[in-house]
């Protein structure tokens, strides 16, 4: 954001930014006459074409070539080593009689509906708590905002030797709410280990959410309260009628972002269930068909209908929650 | 224009053309035409995969403080990156001189054609027919050799000889046979306080595969069975392989299983062992160095895995020296390959926790230096390993039929509907690898 | 100054002193809240500083009395991991410089000039936004094999750049967009060019934009995993979360929990210190994305 005295600085380093015309320019007899205004246009398009150049490399190079280039190899048998062929669309008409992927997208279907409520109403919840800014709101924010900034990688690490059978501390505190033994196999059981994931997705994405509704609540009239207040509201008729119809375009956004995230969840998973087959994503079976067995064009394939699959939904989400009240 | 003169005179010019041409050509194949594998000068890339880089970084040190005029450099490649580091440099036509493979891995880059060939290096071996078999025929396909044994990490069956004697049992008699394997480890759970008769990882494909093998191979069953190409896969009505998951079933259900075999993944394998609380392990030999950093080795003896009523085997696991195709230093890199199969260098290997790959160098001397490893290195000349295109996603996956098999008949007790799965599983996988 | 970010909006903050019911439910619930949050990163940096057997065990009042940096020691002393987060710090860093200056200058392009094309470079960086690098996996790994960057920290200063364009650009077009047109003119009419007038004259005023770019650029940078775990392929050039991953799930038998606990914290500490120093741009940028949508 541009602060008011930033620009004053650079106006009295450069003298004013109005009435710059008026110092008399003495012209050079051998100068060429004032370029004129289309000259000017084309100048400053070759200017910005020039300055977006870089960008459009980069983009073109690293995603819009491989793009094509995955089109391209998903519709041969790529191996790790040796010539591939063509082979049409055999790698797509695979993909539904492959157990293995049906169940990683019934999987990813399965976590995205399990984590998603808790991120958004937590999320929700906080935003609400510290919506006044009493004492202390911001310290709290920033608080309840660290795990998201330390990241789900490094916080899958520290659950790793934290949810070890027998040493770490969440099967220490667990065994001591008699949920789990140390002696129980709690790590393999299907249940067990996506309920601690997913408690630490939460942990970790509430704080994202919070910020994003922050900033939409932000935007809403205090009137409008106080009005609702003169009615007679209840806190929860207040929420339902003033604050969640302000705020579908933040909610839209947090809600599609956390989506997103779960429909591509990999590090948590490989990093602390990678043996337990019953917990794999989609990304993670990508990964394995693709670097573990070397199928590389089969993989391109299941990763290709993985990006449309969350289209469609990014989609659907966005007209769902759209404002249709607003142009 | 002489017509006869020119001719003449331009065909002698071409003919000492060509003639110096090719002189030149010839002298210029080597310096001296060096023997193969000798004197050979430069530098060797080296690449080794992290799991068992311990002995490569140790033994290249030495190597080039020794050699003036040849030096090896070491990379470590990162753990799961080994077959597609080299794989991608092949097609990148950027290789090293020499790679340390997983043995299990070399058939896949053989039959491809990017291995160089060494059939006559490795003939001209005085010591060829003491090499590791196992690891052999890993590195031969279609009657040639693509590589030569490298390191030994071998499985054997470890046991805590103070808990057999506190359990009333005959501390220099390790279980032979399936039956001494279960009552032994009853007999050391009813010791209590924190004992248990027998660990395993049992949340680790690759750990499992390791150890249990080898008793299919002492009765001289690979499981995957014929060339490469042709291969099937005998699990319905294969009485030891029954006989071997029954075994564990019967473990698990008489409660003898530490407590953390269940969910072990590998990292932690065989810690409650080296602390003393387990009666007996089957695991790998590179596990030695643990035990005698925790102080444990005294009361630890080790034997070979047996098969179900009696004979061993082992797994012949390791690294396998392989020269890729179109390699700019083969010869140095054979020079290199040689030296570390000298006596003086697998020697070395046990304290390492590794196993030498030459089984001559089995001496009473050697066996009273290394009493532990003179257990693997016996069992060696009897390992094996399958070699096939398949033994990763066979047995190593998370998803691989041998562990799909092992937790239905193991875990949930269904040993009939387990190896019908198996079946299904490898036929599946051996189809899905053109076979 | 931070209170602006969150102000922002029209709800004043209410400053009356509360001392009742319900200032205290609201203390109380916030305090809770916030051990909940904080205690598993505070916990981490605690068992870092814990023996490695100890880590081998449940907790018990006696952990706290066996302080050690042998872990730290151990980590920068053999060089063990010390090689992997220089790696991470290259690549942060280098991508924080190349997606900064690529973005400020598409920015700048698409702020303050018009030229054919520009609707197919807001398509391009849409592209890039909606396509996940998943997606382009496999393909990357092959496109980078022939450029032979591939296990090169290069390589993944690229291609984390590219996809950290798309927020980049948004971001500095942004700040651009908000700079008074006629002060670009007046300097132009000084004979200043396009790099002085930018460097000179708008540096002032759009460091703001680079700070946000540039740590988001860092942080994701830092914090990456599967693209470090397709790309990189010898010990010496891993990043340190892969790092950590190997050490977590490598070592049959003897995984050091030293190492990955130290290792932990280390990974930890940039992210905190750039979110706690400069929470203003970090926030400053979620909030301009989320407002405007």
């Amino acid at each position: 954001m541009i602060e008011g005295e930033d620009v004053a600085r650079v106006e009295e380093a450069i003298g004013p930014a109005v009435g710059e015309q008026e110092r008399p320019v003495p012209p050079r007899p051998e100068e060429v006459p004032a370029p004129s205004g289309n000259a000017l246009r084309r100048r400053a398009a070759r200017i910005g074409a020039v300055l977006v150049s870089p960008a459009c490399v980069l983009v073109g190079m690293f995603v819009v070539f491989p793009l094509g280039f995955a089109i391209y190899i998903s519709l041969t048998d790529w191996p790790l080593i040796g010539p591939y062929h063509y082979i049409g669309l055999q790698n797509y008409s695979s993909l539904f009689s492959d157990p293995q992927f049906v169940h990683a997208v019934e999987f990813t279907f399965e976590y995205t509906g399990i984590v998603t409520p808790p991120i958004f109403l937590v999320g929700y919840g906080l935003a609400v708590l510290l919506r006044a800014n009493r004492f202390g709101a911001k310290v709290f924010r920033t608080l309840f905002f660290l795990p998201f900034v330390v990241g789900l990688t490094i916080e899958s690490f520290m659950f790793a030797i934290e949810l070890q059978p027998g040493s770490g501390w969440v099967d220490w505190l667990l065994s001591k709410i008699g949920v789990a033994s140390s002696t129980q196999a709690w790590t393999v059981s299907h249940d067990r280990a996506l309920l601690m994931i997913s408690v630490i997705v939460v942990w970790f994405a509430a704080g994202l959410t919070m910020l994003i509704l922050t900033a939409g609540m932000q935007g809403i009239p205090r009137e409008l309260y106080e009005a609702a207040e003169v009615d007679g509201a209840s806190w929860w008729r207040k929420e339902l009628r003033v604050t969640l119809p302000l705020l579908r375009r933040s909610i839209a956004l947090s809600l599609i972002i956390s989506v997103i995230g779960s429909f591509l969840a990999f590090n948590q998973f490989f990093i602390l269930a990678q043996n337990n087959v019953s917990l794999e994503t989609v990304v993670e079976w990508v990964y394995q068909t693709g670097f573990s067995e070397y199928h590389l064009g089969y993989a391109t394939s299941m990763a290709l209908f993985l990006v449309v699959v969350i289209g469609l939904v990014s989609m659907g989400q966005f007209l769902l929650l759209r404002d249709t009240t607003e142009v | 224009m002489r017509r006869r003169g020119i001719p003449r005179l331009a065909s002698v010019v071409v003919i000492a053309a060509v003639a110096s041409l090719s002189y030149t050509a010839a002298a210029w194949s080597g310096p001296a035409a060096s023997p193969f594998g000798v004197n050979a000068t430069g530098t060797v890339q080296f690449w080794t995969r992290a799991a068992t880089s311990g002995l490569g970084v140790a033994l290249v040190k030495q190597f080039n403080a020794t050699h003036p005029n040849l030096k090896v450099v070491l990379s470590e490649t990162s753990p799961n990156q080994d077959t597609s580091k080299l794989a991608t440099a092949i097609r990148a036509h950027a290789v090293p001189d020499l790679v340390g493979l997983n043995d299990i891995d070399v058939p896949q880059f053989s039959r491809e054609g990017v291995l160089m060939d060494l059939t006559q290096y490795v003939d001209a071996l005085p010591y060829k027919k003491y090499l590791s078999p196992g690891h052999l025929g890993l590195a031969q396909y279609n009657g040639k050799y693509y590589g030569v044994p490298y390191l030994g990490d071998l499985s054997v069956l470890w046991y805590n000889k103070k808990l057999f004697q506190q359990a009333g049992l005959d501390p220099n008699k390790p279980p032979a046979t399936f039956a001494q394997i279960l009552s032994d480890a009853k007999a050391i759970q009813k010791l209590g306080g924190g004992i248990s008769g027998f660990a395993m990882a049992g949340n680790c494909q690759g750990c499992l595969g390791f150890v249990m093998e080898p008793s299919m191979f002492a009765v001289n069953d690979q499981l995957i069975r014929g060339p490469i190409g042709h291969q099937t896969i005998h699990i319905v009505g294969n009485k030891p392989l029954e006989q071997l998951l029954q075994l564990y079933r019967n473990l698990w259900v008489a409660k003898v299983d530490s407590p953390g075999s269940r969910t072990e993944t590998g990292p932690t394998w065989g810690n409650d062992f080296e602390q003393g609380k387990v009666g007996i392990l089957p695991g790998a030999y590179g596990f030695y160095p643990l035990m005698v950093k925790a102080g444990t080795i005294k009361d630890i003896g080790i034997a070979p895995l047996p098969g179900p009523t009696g004979k061993y085997s082992t797994f012949d696991g390791g690294d396998d020296f392989v020269i890729p195709a179109g390699a700019k230093n083969p010869s140095g890199a054979w020079e290199f390959v040689q030296w570390m199969m000298q006596k003086a260098q697998q020697v070395k290997y046990p304290s390492l926790g590794y196993t030498p790959v030459r089984t001559d160098v089995l001496t009473p001397a050697y066996r009273a230096k290394n009493p532990y490893n003179a257990v693997a290195l016996q069992a060696l000349a009897h390992g094996s390993a399958p070699v096939t295109l398949i033994y990763d996603a066979a047995f190593n996956e998370p998803n691989s039929p041998w562990f799909q098999m092992f937790t239905q008949a193991v875990y949930k007790g269904d040993i009939t509907g387990a190896m019908e799965t198996g079946q299904a599983g490898f036929e599946r996988v051996l189809k899905e690898a053109g076979d | 100054m931070s209170e602006a970010v969150y102000d922002a909006g029209a709800v004043p903050a209410p400053r009356k002193r509360e001392h009742g019911g319900a200032f205290w439910a609201y203390l109380v619930a916030c305090i809770g809240l916030s051990l909940v949050f904080l205690l598993p990163l505070v916990w981490a940096v605690a068992r870092s500083f814990q023996p490695p057997t100890l880590a081998a065990s449940h907790p018990q009042s006696a952990d706290f009395s066996h302080f050690t940096l042998s872990n730290y020691r151990a980590v920068f002393g053999q060089e063990h991991i010390l090689h992997n987060v220089v790696n991470s710090l290259i690549a942060g860093i280098g991508t924080a410089l190349l997606t900064t200056i690529v973005a400020t200058l598409a920015g700048y392009g698409l702020a303050k000039f018009r030229f054919r094309g520009a609707g197919v470079v807001f398509a391009l960086i849409l592209v890039a936004l909606m396509i996940p690098f998943q997606a382009v996996l496999t393909p990357l790994f092959i496109e980078l094999n022939y450029l032979h960057l591939t296990n090169s920290i290069l390589g993944l200063i690229f291609v984390y750049s590219t996809f950290n364009l798309p927020f980049g650009v948004f971001v500095m077009r942004n700040t651009f967009q908000q700079i008074p047109q006629e002060l670009i003119e007046s300097a132009e009419v000084d004979g200043a060019g396009v790099m002085a007038t930018l460097v000179r004259v708008l540096r002032p005023l759009i460091v703001p934009g680079l700070a946000t770019t540039a740590i988001y650029a860092f942080l994701y940078s830092w914090n990456e995993f599967l693209q470090a775990l397709t790309f990189l392929e010898t010990d010496s050039k891993l990043t340190l979360p892969v790092k950590l991953f190997d050490i977590d799930t490598s070592t049959y038998g003897a995984i050091n929990y030293g190492y990955l606990s130290s290792g932990i914290v280390i990974a930890m500490i940039p992210c905190v210190i750039l979110y706690l120093s400069l929470q203003r741009y970090y926030v400053q940028g979620l909030m301009s994305g989320a407002v405007k949508g």
